[in-house]
């Protein structure tokens, strides 16, 4: 009996995308498109770079898969190879990233536009390391232990940076 | 005037919100898909190239295996003949039976008949002729 895609674990569509099953990939694209696609978005800042960046993201993970030796959780593997990527995009654009695609903004109310505007100034404003960690566990909602293994780092660094992170932004962002 | 962790939470909670409103556009999907068709890259997993491999590792074996050895020189010593040098293709016994064995033999004085003659020594031999030259003068 063949299960639905949205049933399978990353792992087992992944084993089933090593044993032929060539759907398994596609329905892995459709299930971490989003968190890909906004991930890049908040390193890239421009919507239509961060839709070129999740595209080549799942074109390398292609080309990666026969590699994968399931070592790490897949959405790791995916969300190491999304932030590689988007280095290589901001190392292409060598300029300051951008704060927000125009489209991006129109059908905001202009209160939650000028707080999320500020929020993503000051994000900018903060050390790499310190603003994949916001982004991590406060926008996409990871645990420590979650963030610490996407970041490849210990639970302890992921505190100790979200702490200097959030006294960075209560500072950048007056009140 | 800083904001105080209420605050900054509040905003952080209305940013998560906004954020995870976005979603991909829906031709990232067809995008993706289709562009690996077009590229014409196709799964292949690891294990599709170990016979090639295998192939390659036999084929370089093939090449650098040496050369088989001579047979043994000395039959019958087996394995520790191989550990004797090889026999020099002229050996002294064949230089020897180049001169046949009816030759007739030369002898001059203080010049050996042949090589298997010893030396005569010098001096004794340069006295004799000395003598036999005044000899001959007298």
């Amino acid at each position: 009996m063949c299960m639905r895609d949205d049933e399978r674990t990353d792992e087992q569509l992944l084993r089933a995308f090593h044993a032929g099953d060539s759907l398994a990939f596609s329905a892995l694209v459709r299930r971490h498109q989003d968190a890909v696609f906004r991930l890049c978005q908040r390193w890239l800042f421009q919507t239509e770079q961060a839709e070129d960046a999740a595209q080549e993201v799942f074109t390398r993970a292609f080309g990666a898969l026969p590699r994968f030796r399931f070592r790490a959780k897949p959405f790791t593997w995916l969300y190491r190879t999304t932030r590689l990527v988007c280095h290589e995009f901001n190392r292409e654009r060598q300029h300051a990233a951008l704060p927000e695609s125009e489209a991006g903004r129109q059908d905001r109310s202009a209160d939650t536009q000028d707080a999320l505007e500020q929020l993503s100034q000051a994000l900018q404003k903060l050390p790499a390391r310190q603003r994949e960690v916001m982004t991590l566990r406060f926008l996409e909602e990871f645990s420590v232990a979650e963030t610490a293994d996407l970041m490849g780092c210990r639970q302890g660094t992921v505190k100790a940076l979200t702490f200097k992170a959030r006294e960075r932004l209560k500072v950048l962002i007056r009140s | 005037m800083s904001l105080n962790d209420e605050q900054l939470d509040h905003l952080i909670d209305r940013a998560r919100r906004t954020h995870q409103e976005a979603t991909a556009p829906p031709s990232l999907h067809r995008a993706v898909i289709d562009g690996l068709a077009t590229t014409g890259r196709r799964y292949r997993p690891w294990y599709l190239a170990l016979p090639v491999a295998a192939l390659a590792v036999v084929a370089v074996l093939l090449v650098q295996r040496p050369a088989p050895e001579p047979a043994a020189t000395y039959p019958g010593l087996g394995a520790a003949s191989r550990a004797l040098p090889e026999r020099p293709a002229t050996s002294v016994p064949a230089m020897i039976s180049i001169r046949p064995a009816a030759m007739p033999s030369v002898s001059w004085p203080g010049i050996p008949s042949s090589i298997d003659e010893p030396k005569p020594d010098p001096a004794e031999t340069t006295g004799r002729h000395h003598n036999q030259l005044m000899e001959n003068v007298s």
